[in-house]
């Protein structure tokens, strides 16, 4: 690092004055180069792709079923990184919208008969709205206080739920059924399901595929933002609120509208967890899901794009593949085998996991930096 | 007629009175420099033209406009930049990253666009990189474009702080003590640097500095203030000489 800053105070030496030399040209070229994808990642995404692709065909309905389950949360997880990692607000209260955008789009089904694309739909927009309402505190108070803000959120919701029995089915839970054709062959009132139109592709495959692209749009939308002029706002507002301010970025509409986009990916995600479910009930969402959500982005990486994925998926396999095949005396303490885990992880990889491929990364191209820099010391 | 006017500007913190009705104009390309001892309220005058303090009395106009009646990210937009004197940069973002956020205010793209990533909003983009980049190169900073924030030299991120208030075009621009940090050399050339870019992109400047040949060497107006009051105004070789000047700089003379 000396190396470089020694370099650029001598160049400051030189005469002030529009210089297009050839080294302005050269560097130009290098933040392309950087800005290039590496083939190894290339590689590395076709292989995710092709593992994502065939493993519901490689294992049984019920593990389909919960790698479906894993997207809804990955979701969700988006949406708290875009909010938390991003943007600095601290949401504990995630869990909530989460179960908003359940309960939105399960009214909306057994209600309004809504197509299942516009219930999922309609919980977004219904998240966002409450995730705007929820923000604004946020913007008197922030860090701990907001944390403190959302935690009354997320206690509260279930209590809600609960209270408004007659519309939410209170603890008895919301049964979310319509009307399909039975396999007696007439029209019968079953639990919601996502029928496959494809031979050789069960319900709980295409399912799969279904909440599969959901995750990756929301993927690449989320990516859009955060590599945009907006997404380098969100940083700032994080980092310098000062900063931000005095290069004209409107702090308190951004944060406001984060707040909503962040609520309203977990409205979907919670949408497409009450589809797969076909029955949600109030404790579903109490303020452990927030919990899961905040483990999903940590673990994953604060601040990466799809880190929040890479935890969401991670967890599930903890809770579901890995905890089921402990003994029977280690049932009782999974908490604190996940409690264990998440401490060791954190003094191993305080970035997460996409923090360590970050760092492995920078180390690599340092290294080469050094050895192209002796090249040219010795030239 | 004058560009910005600061007019009877109060700024009371309870009982301190930073700012104590404070007044003096800038005419457009001027070089204007704000001294005075530490405590006199310099860099509280700059947080009022930005909006980062509530003036109690007064008025800023900047070209007509009522500066005071602004949200803090409108002043930028009206054509205001300004530095830090302990630096205000995002340290999660690149240097490249740093100076583009400058351009924030001459720049579209919301959230809607920007989720969708329309062919507008990429060609933006590539218009903000090559803004930003020739200015970095403009400062010298071309080397370190990708590297990030933390890390680099204090002078250097005043040059960052510098590239990222241009990056906003604007058309005056107020330098918090840009000379702290830096050697003997490096400040002879940030005077230079500070005459060229004002003739290249037409701008006026209002700096705050203590160090004193740079400020004489390249104001045009030179105002000097002490306890929140102005105590003189006029061109370098007057203030210099003027008595209460000497007197609040080093002691009254019984």
């Amino acid at each position: 690092m000396t190396e470089s800053t020694d370099s650029v105070s001598s160049s400051d030496r030189s005469p002030a004055g529009p210089s297009q030399s050839p080294a302005d040209g050269s560097t130009a070229r290098t933040v392309t180069r950087a800005r290039r994808v590496h083939p190894a990642t290339i590689v590395a995404w076709i292989v995710v792709a092709v593992v994502v692709i065939a493993l519901p065909f490689q294992l049984q309905a019920f593990r389909v079923n919960q790698m479906s389950a894993w997207m809804t949360i990955a979701i969700a997880a988006l949406g708290l990184n875009l909010l938390t990692g991003f943007n600095g607000q601290i949401s504990v209260g995630h869990g909530a919208l989460f179960g908003v955008g359940a309960y939105t789009a399960g009214l909306m089904i057994i209600k309004v008969h809504s197509p299942l694309l516009v219930a999922v739909l309609a919980a977004g927009v219904v998240c966002f709205i409450v995730g705007v309402l929820v923000g604004l505190p946020a913007l008197r108070i922030r860090g701990l206080y907001l944390a403190l803000v959302t935690l009354a959120v997320a206690t509260l919701f279930p209590l809600a739920v609960e209270q408004f029995n007659s519309l939410t089915g209170g603890n008895r839970g919301l049964e979310i059924r319509t009307e399909q054709m039975s396999s007696r062959g007439f029209m019968k009132m079953l639990p919601v399901r996502l029928a496959s139109p494809f031979e050789g592709l069960a319900d709980d495959q295409w399912q799969y595929f279904l909440f599969l692209a959901a995750t990756v749009i929301c993927l690449l939308l989320t990516r859009n933002l955060i590599k945009s002029r907006v997404g380098r706002s969100l940083v700032a507002v994080r980092d310098n609120e000062t900063a931000a301010a005095v290069s004209g970025v409107p702090v308190a509409q951004t944060k406001i509208i984060t707040f909503g986009i962040g609520s309203a990916l977990a409205g979907i995600g919670g949408a497409l967890f009450a589809i797969d479910l076909g029955q949600i009930y109030p404790s579903s969402f109490t303020i452990v899901i927030s919990i899961y959500f905040l483990v999903a982005v940590v673990v994953g990486g604060a601040a990466s794009t799809v880190g929040p994925v890479i935890g969401a998926v991670l967890y599930g396999v903890f809770s579901d593949v890995v905890i089921p095949e402990l003994p029977d005396r280690l049932q009782p303490a999974r908490a604190v085998i996940l409690g264990v885990l998440l401490i060791f992880l954190m003094l191993a990889a305080p970035g997460g996991l996409v923090g360590v491929f970050k760092s492995t990364k920078a180390k690599m191209t340092i290294r080469k930096a050094a050895k192209a820099a002796s090249a040219n010391a010795a030239a | 007629m004058a560009q910005l006017e600061v007019d009877g500007v109060g700024v009371h913190f309870g009982g301190v009175v930073a700012l104590d009705g404070l007044s003096f104009t800038i005419d457009k390309g001027q070089i204007c420099a704000l001294i005075g001892p530490n405590g006199a309220g310099k860099t509280t005058l700059f947080n009022v033209i930005s909006r980062i303090y509530d003036a109690t009395t007064g008025s800023v106009t900047f070209e007509g406009h009522d500066l005071l009646a602004m949200a803090p990210h409108r002043i930028v937009e009206l054509g205001v930049g300004r530095t830090f004197q302990n630096l205000a940069l995002v340290p999660g973002l690149s240097v490249l990253d740093n100076v583009k956020i400058g351009a924030h205010a001459k720049s579209k793209g919301g959230f809607i666009a920007s989720t969708l990533r329309l062919p507008w909003v990429i060609s933006e983009e590539k218009r903000l990189t090559e803004l930003a980049m020739d200015i970095l190169d403009r400062m010298s900073l071309a080397a370190v474009a990708n590297h990030p924030c933390a890390g680099l030299p204090f002078g250097t991120l005043k040059r960052i702080e510098f590239a990222r208030a241009l990056a906003a075009a604007p058309k005056l621009l107020m330098l918090d003590e840009p000379a702290s940090g830096l050697t003997h050399s490096e400040v002879d050339e940030l005077g230079s640097i500070i005459q060229a870019i004002r003739d290249e992109f037409d701008l006026t400047v209002l700096l705050v500095e203590h160090h004193m040949a740079m400020v004489m060497s390249i104001s045009e107006k030179v105002v000097v203030m002490d306890l929140g009051r102005k105590i003189a105004e006029g061109v370098p070789e007057d203030v210099r000489n003027d008595p209460l000047v000497i007197a609040a700089y080093l002691g009254a003379s019984k």
